[in-house]
């Protein structure tokens, strides 16, 4: 797939996401995908918060072009940081997409209320996997535009 | 017999005062009381008359105790003419046995004669020439003629009285048998609610006596002390008011046995007025027991269902909760098998291949746990669905799978049933994919029918596949059993234990006929008692 750069800069990439395993297979999958990427990875929504805002965790963390979130994790989860991201004037542009194990009805109504871009269930399998991120990838770093930044 | 007869006049006047039971009596001295304006003859006339017309038969004796004198009423009494009777002695028209003692009293009397009521207390009997007996009650008035005392006796027939009577008797013993033999307490109450009935079965469910309990205050008795006072009050508004509140219908109540137990007993009061008196009375059983049966019972049954969410509660956490490691096992052996098996040696590739497919095979059996605990939690709520429709969806969806074993499955007319109409297409896609996997040496070929009996619809999935041995058909519904090895064809042994919580869940039931090398049917039932419920509806079918 062509990709067409847009931007001066290497595609951001937030990865929110508690457990390292799993991390790991999006980096990996990422990977695969050949799209040029820095990928930051916040363990739960709260650290998650402090990059967003540039608090001392994430003091140089550029922001992000594109927020993969969990939704089940400790401490503050997917469906809190979604609501709060999409509060927050400065923060609420940048696209949300919901990737996570669940398949309930519920959890895709709640995020698609709470304003998330697009809704992904994660597959058990890692080619599906592979394939999933590299559906996301040719959407939003190819297909659509995303919205312009100051840099 | 010839004898004098007595003083008309006075027998005159006697005769017409004379009635059973009359008080006052009559003491005539000759002459005394007679008119004297009458002529005589006159006197005997009347006399004659009235004791002709007196309704009883009046019989008159002397002191001999022979009788003087009789009226029709006694000819027909005794039926025998007055000649016979004239004459004779009194004892005559006594039964035999009773003769003695009538002698007896015959002479006390003589010696103090005064009106009364013969033999008050006994039986007594009149005997008829035909030496036939009958009941009589005799009122018996002396009568001064002259020098000597006669004594009137005014006798009257009681047969019929007397047979009211016996019948009446009859009745109220029959009466009291029944409320004594009653399995029920029977217990009665007057207006101010003291005892008045008390059976046997009142005895042994209380446990007080009759003699105990009658003409003591009911509520004292089995009526626990906290609702004595309602008792009271609710007798009292029903004695002001008549208002029937509590009768007639059937109560619950807690009750008290004499040794302190509570009981809880069910009832219907019944008032009855009568002639002015009013009394209550209660058929009363015993349910203590019942009770405690069904307190035991719903314990029971909510400790169950309490049980039950939990277990499915634990099963739907744990196959969640299981799945994100597994992912992980899964996903990384399958990397290291792609980008580091130059680096192991044949055994080490073989170990790696052997925990992946161990790691792909818990995913699917913990996919598998996860879809039984959906059965309940995911499934919705039943509305009409055409069978045929869902047989459609459930081919569709193993469209691939049936094209890759040259399968073909054909269907006749099927109903519209009320059902969850997701879990109904995976029911069939379930059966009609085992019936592909676990083929014989034929292509696959499956044939669907329906059938209306017993108030639901049977499902048939009829195959012609490599049949399962009699010994097996109970151990294929259950969870995780097979019959095959994994390397042989792969499975988790979840599929049908999943059709069967599905039936179930729709209030039917599964199960699975088979010759083995011939093929397998499996039927299932779906209650038919849905207002969709239609008969056959759709069309019949096939599809490769």
């Amino acid at each position: 797939m062509r990709t067409s750069w847009l931007y001066r800069d290497r595609i951001q990439v937030l990865l929110v996401e508690d457990r390292d395993a799993d991390a790991e297979l999006v980096r990996f999958a990422l990977q695969e995908c050949g799209v040029p990427h820095d990928l930051h990875v916040a363990r739960d929504g709260l650290e998650a918060l402090d990059l967003l805002r540039g608090g001392k965790a994430g003091a140089d963390a550029p922001r992000p072009h594109l927020i993969l979130l969990d939704l089940n994790m400790p401490r503050m989860d997917g469906r809190e940081l979604l609501a709060a991201v999409k509060a927050d004037d400065d923060l609420r542009s940048i696209p949300i997409v919901v990737l996570t194990t669940s398949d309930s009805e519920q959890d895709v109504q709640d995020s698609y209320d709470h304003h998330a871009n697009a809704y992904m269930v994660k597959p058990a399998d890692l080619d599906e996997l592979v394939r999933v991120i590299q559906g996301l990838t040719a959407y939003w770093f190819s297909l659509v535009k995303l919205p312009p930044r100051g840099d | 017999m010839q004898r004098r007869e007595p003083d008309i006049d006075d027998a005159a006047r006697h005769a017409a005062t004379t009635a059973v039971g009359a008080p006052e009596p009559v003491h005539g001295a000759l002459g005394a009381g007679s008119r004297a304006e009458d002529p005589p003859g006159e006197a005997d006339r009347k006399f004659r008359g009235l004791l002709e017309s007196a309704p009883d038969a009046m019989v008159i004796v002397d002191a001999a105790g022979l009788i003087v004198l009789v009226n029709a009423q006694a000819e027909q009494l005794f039926r025998a003419p007055r000649a016979d009777l004239i004459g004779q002695p009194v004892e005559a028209l006594v039964p035999p046995r009773h003769r003695a003692a009538h002698e007896r009293h015959r002479r006390a009397y003589s010696e103090a004669p005064h009106v009364r009521s013969m033999g008050l207390g006994l039986e007594l009997y009149g005997l008829r020439r035909d030496g036939t007996e009958f009941p009589v009650e005799i009122s018996l008035s002396p009568l001064e003629s002259g020098d000597e005392t006669l004594t009137i006796a005014a006798v009257r027939d009681i047969s019929a009285r007397k047979l009211a009577e016996s019948q009446l008797v009859a009745e109220r013993e029959r009466t009291r048998l029944i409320i004594e033999s009653a399995h029920e307490a029977f217990v009665g109450m007057d207006e101010e609610g003291r005892v008045v009935d008390w059976n046997a079965a009142a005895e042994a469910t209380f446990g007080w006596s009759r003699a105990d309990v009658l003409g003591r205050p009911l509520g004292d008795l089995i009526v626990p002390e906290r609702l004595r006072e309602r008792h009271q009050l609710g007798l009292q508004r029903y004695r002001e008011t008549r208002d029937p509140q509590v009768l007639g219908r059937w109560l619950e109540l807690p009750a008290v046995h004499k040794d302190g137990r509570e009981l809880t007993v069910e009832l219907t009061i019944s008032a009855v007025d009568h002639r002015g008196e009013l009394s209550f009375h209660a058929f009363i059983h015993d349910i203590t027991e019942r009770k405690d049966a069904e307190r035991a019972l719903l314990r029971f049954a909510e400790a169950l269902e309490r049980s039950n969410a939990e277990l499915h509660q634990f099963a739907y956490v744990a196959s969640h909760d299981l799945q994100a490691p597994l992912r992980g096992v899964s996903s990384f052996c399958a990397l290291l098998e792609r980008h580091y098996r130059d680096v192991l040696d044949e055994r080490g590739r073989r170990w790696l291949d052997f925990v992946l497919r161990d790691a792909r095979h818990m995913q699917a059996l913990v996919r598998g746990l996860l879809d039984v605990a959906r059965v309940e939690s995911q499934g919705r709520p039943p509305e009409p669905v055409d069978a045929g429709w869902a047989l459609g969806q459930a081919v569709g969806n193993l469209h691939a799978l049936l094209e890759g074993a040259h399968g073909q499955v054909t269907w006749g007319a099927l109903p519209t049933v009320t059902a969850d109409p997701g879990q109904l297409v995976a029911v069939f896609q379930n059966l009609v994919e085992n019936s592909v996997v676990y083929r014989g040496k034929e292509p696959p070929r499956v044939h669907v029918d329906a059938s209306l009996s017993d108030g639901a619809w049977c499902f048939a999935v009829h195959d012609n596949g490599r049949g399962i041995d009699p010994r097996h058909f109970e151990r294929i519904f259950a969870m995780f059993q097979r019959l095959h090895r994994q390397d042989e064809i792969p499975g988790t042994g979840i599929g049908l234990a999943v059709c069967k919580r599905i039936v179930e869940r729709h209030g039917g039931h599964m199960r699975v006929e088979s010759a083995l090398g011939v093929g397998s049917t499996f039927t299932f039932t779906i209650p038919a008692d849905g207002p969709a419920d239609g008969p056959a509806a759709g069309p019949a079918g096939g599809a490769p």
